[in-house]
């Protein structure tokens, strides 16, 4: 479900490009320091973007610094120093990381079911460190939850529509996005995280079209077009769907003010560049043109 | 009130165009129509308030002047100058200033006796040097005329404008945070900007 909101690196000045990559390590620094070395394996693109979208909401002010690390020992690179907002996200991923993976040891079949049933015990532990002593992330524990049990109910129902479990993935995010703030910031925040959520959820579904077709899993689209040239032919139809997603998002982040033209320019990228063109790449890859899957592409960013 | 060009993301030495055009683009981007059928409609028509004001804000500034700059390169702080004084003296030196006639005007200024000088004087003093790119003798005296009138925003506008320049030029190159803005920066930095004004046809160092 993840993987899709990435920049578009080559658009990217070298500097916001390395602002992207220090958020990136920074928030893995973050979550090695808070809930453990072994979630830092969890971390994800789509949360660097969730984090920086936090540091501007937030007004977070942020500095960077040249590090070494495990994973890159030769080269220091820079790094987005440790803030409180950067541990918060680290926690938050924690908690979403454990409840995607009980998700899966319910509803997955097969070695994924394996994998996450393998995983849980130390996914827990990691989340019980994150929720240690922050009283704001216990409710959004409750409510990753509660979207995640609704999704999976709609996914036992096999509900043919996709707009109903894209609503429970973007409530989903609202939370991660906008816990933690008040008032105007609050419906901004959710505004977003609700758009956003809703993108990834589309995304991923015409992304897993095909394959879903094959295994006969959910996929709210393999049961409103069983046949493929019917998706096919509403392809065009979603591309716009998802276009609104970004145009809702996109007016929940013009009321924010940046402090930083790089900050803005690294979000804004994702936003207006990266995300668009992995809507073209997914719908490609389901009509058969392009990869096989969109994030099964090697990293073009930690090479 | 917010510094009206900060709100707009122009520099105060903007040519109308450029203001009139930031404000164009703000006003696209928090326009009710794109927020019509958003729960955030509310917080946009904040903003949009915000922008206009501060658009109506400039526009005033620059009408009192009864000059206003066509183009960029011969814009430079023409609006710090523009208001019109309540003492006739200083109406005059400013109408020099905006005339890039610096010489006369220094030469007004400096014939006003010590006693007599006020925050005005030392603000319009400030103009002369920074029309002549010297940003040393400008920033003091912006100061000195700061903290003789500190509600006064022209001149509180005038002095956050010049600081924030100066730091400018180290802030997007430096992302290491390290090391601060050397001589060396600044003498780049003032060439630099020498040649993008003679690029548009102004001059920021005449000499050369």
């Amino acid at each position: 479900m993840f993987g899709y909101v990435r920049t578009h690196t080559p658009e990217l000045r070298v500097r916001e490009y390395e602002a992207y990559r220090a958020t990136y390590c920074g928030l893995c620094r973050a979550m090695g320091k808070c809930t453990g070395q072994c979630s830092r394996m969890t971390l994800n693109y789509d949360f660097a973007f969730l984090a920086l979208v936090r540091l501007a909401l937030t007004e977070t002010p942020f500095s960077f610094e040249q590090k070494r690390c495990l994973a890159h020992p030769l080269k220091r690179r820079s790094v987005m120093v440790y803030n409180g907002e950067l541990a918060l996200c680290a926690r938050a991923s924690a908690v979403l990381a454990y409840h995607k993976t009980l998700d899966d040891v319910h509803d997955e079949r097969g070695t994924k079911r394996l994998v996450a049933r393998a995983v849980r015990p130390w996914l827990s532990h990691m989340r019980r460190r994150a929720l240690r002593g922050q009283t704001e992330l216990i409710e959004t524990d409750g409510a990753v939850a509660a979207s995640l049990a609704r999704l999976g109910e709609i996914e036992r129902d096999r509900l043919p529509s996709a707009d109903k479990p894209a609503d429970a993935f973007g409530d989903l995010l609202a939370e991660i996005v906008s816990f933690g703030l008040t008032d105007g910031r609050r419906r901004i925040a959710e505004q977003l995280g609700r758009h956003i959520g809703r993108w990834i959820y589309l995304v991923d579904a015409i992304d897993d079209y095909t394959e879903d077709v094959k295994r006969g899993r959910y996929n709210p689209f393999a049961l409103m077009y069983p046949d493929k040239k019917d998706f096919m032919e509403a392809s065009e139809g979603l591309a716009a769907a998802l276009k609104n997603e970004l145009m809702g998002a996109e007016r929940a982040l013009d009321l924010l003010d940046f402090e930083s033209e790089t900050h803005k320019n690294v979000i804004y990228n994702i936003l207006y560049l990266g995300m668009p063109q992995t809507v073209e790449r997914v719908l490609a890859s389901a009509s058969g043109r392009g990869e096989e899957s969109v994030r099964k592409e090697s990293d073009t960013i930690y090479e | 009130m917010n510094d009206p060009y900060k709100v707009l993301g122009v520099s105060p030495d903007a040519s109308d165009d450029e203001v009139k055009k930031a404000y164009r683009a703000l006003a696209r981007k928090y326009h009710p129509d794109k927020y019509r059928d958003s729960d955030l409609a509310d917080l946009a028509s904040e903003k949009m308030k915000e922008v206009n004001a501060a658009y109506e804000e400039i526009q005033k500034m620059r009408a009192n002047g009864g000059s206003s700059s066509s183009s960029s390169g011969q814009g430079g702080y023409q609006y710090r100058t523009s208001n019109t004084s309540s003492n006739p003296t200083y109406a005059e030196v400013r109408r020099l200033i905006n005339a890039n006639n610096v010489d006369e005007a220094e030469k007004i200024l400096l014939g006003v006796v010590e006693g007599d000088r006020n925050g005005e004087w030392h603000f319009l003093y400030g103009c002369v040097h920074l029309r002549r790119g010297h940003y040393v003798d400008a920033q003091r005296c912006f100061d000195i005329a700061c903290s003789i009138e500190p509600y006064n925003n022209e001149y509180r506008a005038a002095q956050n404008e010049l600081r924030r320049r100066a730091g400018g030029y180290g802030n997007g190159y430096n992302t290491s945070g390290g090391g601060g803005c050397s001589g060396c920066d600044v003498c780049s930095g003032l060439m630099c900007a020498d040649c993008c004004c003679e690029c548009m046809g102004g001059d920021l160092i005449s000499c050369c």
